[in-house]
């Protein structure tokens, strides 16, 4: 607990929880290498599997808007082959040494993962120091990706109910920054780009010192360190990277946008707001308003539109916080095309009502409680502590919060959740995506 | 700059320079030794209400989980959704709580409970961090105990699930397995069979409360709870808690017999899809058969993670696909293999193509390699080791190894059994269970892809529902007008009453498999009604004789008596010109509507459908004739196209017909002969 806590503060969150909050600490070590890598340990003795994360700073904001896609693009390329690795072995490798392997991407960041039997803990390690030392980037397995991220795309986007819908808002959203256009980017520009344009980017990004490697599990911290020297020690350090600004206009009045959607079955309705950024106070009394505007079957919008006034299947209200911006969706359902409007009127009385006399106490301390629950129970396997401890370094350079975090939540007050529902929520400056199913005439 | 310090940089920047060049990682590190596994220890008692409980602790974090098992589910309700909605309803009100009651103590303490139903059986399952671990038995106990199932609660998630149809028909994927389901277990058989807005409307709070009645007790169901707490301490609290949970009369699982329906291409045609969900789905063993084991490793040998031939092949080899999907179920009575993947719908046909040959065909032939058997062992083995990282796993094998009548202690045998498995069981694991030809290919697509998929077999057409479509325009023809022209188009009632032998031979080439084998064939057919036919492949011969009376059919095999059913559709077989006389035989013929260039016309034996016939539009001659033909591998859907008509004799007489079956396809070309030869009528009978 931080000292400045206000003694009312304080008093509410004895009431709430009797106790402090109690979740085990995560211990950990950090080194930074010469050459920039950000190297943290972290033992978890409770099964003998051992997790790495490299989290790069590099997500499809930090592209050309002209080559989007690209980062994206490298989470694939990143299993090609290196000049110790041949083509399509990584998995193999992973594989038959009982381990697992996975990649994502998103707007800010690009975070590779492995999980394997302790006594691996080399492979992965070596594995990662290849890719980041030299990827061979060439045109075969340049062909071969192509092809797969087009499915991909097809598979999340295109083929979806309600596909394209983070795309359509993001562009709204954030018109004219780096967060416009989707992250798995756009067909003409991966077919446009050269093995010129793919090289330059990795000599730009895939840089040690732009990244993180988190090693959580059962293994010996001097060993590890010894290994980490050896494999990534030599690799020599990329050139400062030239980031743009990011800005953000401001959003310009309402807008509206109907999509007659194939392969809907029932309507969608989406509206997004502007929201606070992460780690930026408003974002946590904005994420415990979500909670209690949406989280569980007694939250608010649940309980107005889903259960009394039966208008929907779903609703939620999503907090899509980024690196310098955020948004605020909330996801409609209606359970009928029928319900549409009515749908959309419930919803604005909801946030009508929330702006006007904000929250009950009791909403707060279950919001807090769902928080504190959440941080116990998340923080149990090595993979998903790995990648906090990357994440925390990532946006806030501060790993240590994966224990801290919590109080900036419990320091939330009901002033607080009021003040943020009238500056974000309190607007005609918002997006409404309306997805209508096309039926065809029976 | 001077000479020497120019030369210096020279050499620095040269010896960095060669550092880069001449740094090697290094091969790929052998592993350290391997640490000893430890199986994890666990407790299991009975509680005074016969819940049998399975406790692991768990120190790591301060918190509980658990979930309790009851067997049942969609398989042994009494009406369908009973247990769905039962599961769903558990928590929406007790004697003392409303629902809301309920969901704001526990979202209020950021504890989860929830009820879910699946085939075979129903879970309740919770979690919390420790201190709340009262609030949360307390009500768990409520809900077991005192449920009200409330009519308006009934009422609001009927609405709910209505909805929750529609968005689950906007998933190809669901869709797609659904239909492979229904194709394997038949239409509505409980494994198979998916809520419609019928079903949801039919059912009542009596269905509900008789389901909670029957399935809902102590001494049926297993518990296992995983946590932060004291392994004797948690089993006394539990006993006590739990104790106005009270034991009942315990039903047993019966589970109806699957009723596949006919082989071939499920289509479910989606307008506007851009990919193509293609599935491959085979019925296989219970979970405690001897095979099972190996028809698993050969599901991971064809569809594991990117170890798998899906991944390599398809993803990788020809980029048709992002992600390959599905494999092999762990049900306790019976199993499936349903595996695929969505794909551009260009490249529909070849992914079937590619599947069958690179993956399928290949694994039947030649197996799996030395290095895809040691990848698939190692993965899935050093997998089941990783998965202990969750205490939760382990509770969820015991519970599932405990439901399936497994002995708990095989838990710890897994890897030895999966190690045991050899490329030979696997490659007969893929012949026996996952063959093509035993199973069936399922898409969903865009109508367009439909044409794509008629080189592989018979392919049947099905909506959104789950209904077949036709895609049969109104036809202005009725049956009696359009046997009419039938028969002027043949040569006309006289001409084929005109006869008193007619003779055909021709020549037989049957295909299977990529091979095909040649062969002759004759048929006698008299105006007295007699008949005899014979087909000979020279491995295989086959004669039917029929002498206006009896039948029999000759083949290496011994001689059978044709008798009812059989011996009736011989006699009408023993007809040259049976369509054109199908009335005279006994049958209906009903025109369904056109298709194309054909009108198609069902023909019935009472309410029964025997043949469906397709007649040339403008011709009127017969072109195509499908039916369903029992066999002991399951009803089959048999195809016989005629064409290339020649006038003889006055007669227009089809001179290449073609067969075909899921299994073979088989072409005949004849050279009819009319009164050329008598024959006696010992021909016609077998000899004495």
């Amino acid at each position: 607990m931080t000292k400045i806590l206000s003694i009312t503060a304080l008093l509410v969150f004895l009431s709430t929880i009797g106790l402090f909050a109690q979740a085990n600490e995560i211990k950990f070590e950090q080194e930074v290498l010469d050459n920039g890598l950000v190297v943290i340990y972290n033992i978890d003795r409770s099964a003998p599997v051992v997790s790495t994360v490299v989290h790069y700073k590099v997500g499809s904001k930090d592209e050309n808007p002209e080559k989007t896609g690209f980062a994206h693009f490298f989470e694939h390329l990143m299993f090609e082959s290196t000049a110790e690795i041949p083509r399509s072995s990584i998995d193999k490798y992973i594989n038959q040494a009982g381990g697992t392997l996975n990649a994502h991407t998103s707007m800010d960041e690009t975070v590779y993962k492995f999980t394997v039997p302790a006594n691996q803990i080399k492979l992965p390690l070596w594995i990662e120091a290849s890719r980041m030392r030299k990827l061979n980037v060439q045109s075969d397995g340049v062909e071969t990706q192509r092809g797969v991220v087009k499915e991909e795309r097809n598979v999340r986007v295109d083929n979806q109910p309600y596909g394209d819908l983070i795309e359509r808002m993001a562009k709204e959203l954030w018109a004219g920054s780096g967060y416009e256009w989707p992250t798995i980017g756009y067909h003409e520009h991966l077919n446009k780009a050269t093995i010129e344009d793919f090289q330059n980017f990795y000599n730009e990004y895939y840089q040690p010192n732009n990244a993180c490697l988190v090693i959580s599990g059962d293994f010996n911290v001097e060993e590890a360190k010894n290994y980490v020297k050896e494999y990534f020690g030599s690799i020599p350090k990329g050139k400062e990277i030239k980031r743009k600004p990011h800005t953000f206009s401001d959003l310009k009045g309402k807008v509206e946008v109907v999509v007659e959607d194939e392969k809907a079955q029932l309507p969608g309705i989406f509206e997004g707001f502007r929201g606070p950024k992460l780690g930026e106070d408003d974002y946590y009394a904005m994420s415990l308003l979500s909670s209690i505007m949406a989280s569980g079957e007694s939250s608010r919008l649940y309980q107005s539109l889903v259960n009394e006034k039966q208008l929907a299947v779903a609703s939620q209200m999503i907090p899509f916080s980024l690196q310098y911006s955020g948004a605020l969706i909330f996801v409609n359902i209606p359970n009928s095309p029928d319900n549409v409007e009515a749908t959309k009127k419930a919803l604005n009385e909801e946030l009508a009502k929330v702006v006007k006399n904000g929250v009950t106490q009791e909403e707060l301390t279950k919001a807090k409680n769902i928080v504190e629950a959440g941080s116990i129970m998340s923080n149990k396997n090595t993979l998903s502590k790995a990648m906090s401890i990357a994440r925390y370094w990532a946006y806030y350079d501060e790993p240590g919060m994966i224990n801290t975090e919590i109080d900036k939540y419990l320091k939330v007050t009901l002033d607080d959740i009021k003040r943020v529902a009238k500056k974000y929520l309190d607007t005609d400056n918002k997006i409404i995506l309306t997805y209508m199913p096309v039926t065809a005439e029976k | 700059m001077n000479k020497i310090i120019k030369l210096l940089v020279v050499a620095i920047i040269f010896s960095q320079f060669a550092i880069a060049q001449d740094y090697k990682l290094g091969e790929k590190p052998e592993p350290l030794e391997s640490k000893k596994f430890e199986f994890p220890s666990y407790k299991e008692a009975t509680l005074d209400n016969g819940l049998r409980v399975f406790v692991i602790e768990d120190h790591e974090q301060p918190m509980l989980s658990f979930n309790i098992l009851m067997p049942g589910g969609d398989a042994l309700e009494a009406k369908k959704d009973a247990a769905g909605f039962t599961a769903a309803l558990l928590m929406k009100g007790t004697k003392t709580k409303s629902a809301l009651d309920i969901s704001k103590t526990l979202d209020g303490l950021g504890a989860d409970l929830s009820v879910s139903n699946s085939t075979e059986f129903t879970s309740v399952s919770g979690s919390s961090i420790i201190k709340h671990k009262d609030v949360l038995f307390n009500i768990l106990v409520d809900v077991l105990t005192n449920p009200t199932f409330p009519k308006e609660e009934l009422e609001k998630f009927k609405v709910q699930a209505k909805a929750g149809i529609k968005s689950e028909k906007s998933n190809p994927g669901s869709l797609a397995s659904n239909m492979a389901k229904k194709a394997l277990f038949g239409m509505d058989h409980p494994y198979s069979s998916v809520s419609t807005e019928e079903t949801i409307d039919a059912v009542t709070v009596e269905d509900i409360k008789k389901y909670y009645k029957d399935f809902y007790l102590p001494n049926s169901s297993t518990m296992v709870i995983v946590g932060d707490f004291k392994t004797d301490a948690i089993i006394k609290e539990l006993n006590s808690k739990l104790s106005t949970w009270k034991k009942g009369d315990v039903i047993k699982l019966d589970i109806p017999k699957p009723k596949p329906m006919p082989k071939g291409i499920y289509f479910i045609e989606r307008k506007g899809s851009v990919q193509s969900a293609v599935r491959y789905a085979n019925m296989t063993v219970p979970f405690n058969d001897p095979d099972y084991m190996n028809i698993n490793v050969a599901s991971h040998v064809i569809n594991s993670s990117f170890a798998g031939r899906m991944f390599k092949i398809i993803r990788e080899k020809h980029s048709y696909t992002y992600s390959p999907t599905g494999g092999h179920s762990s049900n306790r009575f019976y199993n499936y293999s349903i595996f695929g993947s969505d794909v551009r719908n260009n490249v529909t046909d070849s992914t079937i193509m590619s599947i069958n040959d690179e993956i399928l065909g290949d694994l039947y032939k030649k197996g799996p390699t030395k290095e895809e058997m040691e990848t698939i062992k190692q993965f899935r083995i050093g997998q089941f080791y990783l998965s202990f990282e969750s205490s939760g796993f382990l509770g969820s094998m015991i519970q599932s190894y405990d439901f399936k009548g497994v002995p708990i202690r095989m838990i710890k045998e897994y890897p030895n059994q999966y190690e045991k498995v050899s490329a030979l069981d696997v490659q007969k694991a893929v012949t026996k269970y996952l063959n093509p030809a035993e199973g069936y290919v399922v898409v969903v697509g865009d109508p367009s892809v439909k044409e794509q998929l008629e080189k592989f077999g018979p392919v049947f057409t099905y909506d959104t529902d789950y209904k077949p479509a036709t895609g049969l325009t109104e036809a202005s023809i009725d049956a009696d007008d359009l046997l009419e022209n039938y028969k002027e188009a043949l040569g006309g009632e006289s001409e084929l009453n005109d006869y008193n032998v007619i003779e055909a031979t021709g020549s037989v080439t049957m295909s299977s498999g990529g091979q095909s084998l040649p062969g002759k064939t004759e048929m006698i057919f008299t105006k007295s009604g007699k008949m005899y036919r014979l087909v000979d492949l020279n491995v295989y011969k086959s004669e039917e004789l029929y002498n206006g009376t009896t039948g029999w059919e000759i083949s290496t095999s011994g001689t059978i008596k044709k008798e009812g059913n059989d011996l009736k559709s011989m006699k009408f077989d023993a007809d040259p010109f049976k369509y054109a006389n199908a009335t005279k035989h006994g049958y209906k013929l009903e025109v369904k509507g056109t298709k194309g260039n054909q009108v198609v016309a069902e023909m019935k034996d009472g309410d029964k459908l025997v043949e469906t016939l397709y007649f040339n539009k403008e011709n009127y001659l017969l072109e195509k004739v499908e039916m369903l033909q029992e066999t002991p591998r399951g009803s089959l859907l048999v195809v016989v196209s005629y064409s290339d008509y020649k006038e003889i004799d006055g007669m227009k007489l089809p001179t290449v017909s073609k067969t075909e079956t899921p299994m073979f396809n088989m072409e005949t070309t004849y050279e009819y002969k009319v009164n050329a030869t008598t024959f006696p009528d010992s021909k016609f009978e077998p000899a004495k």
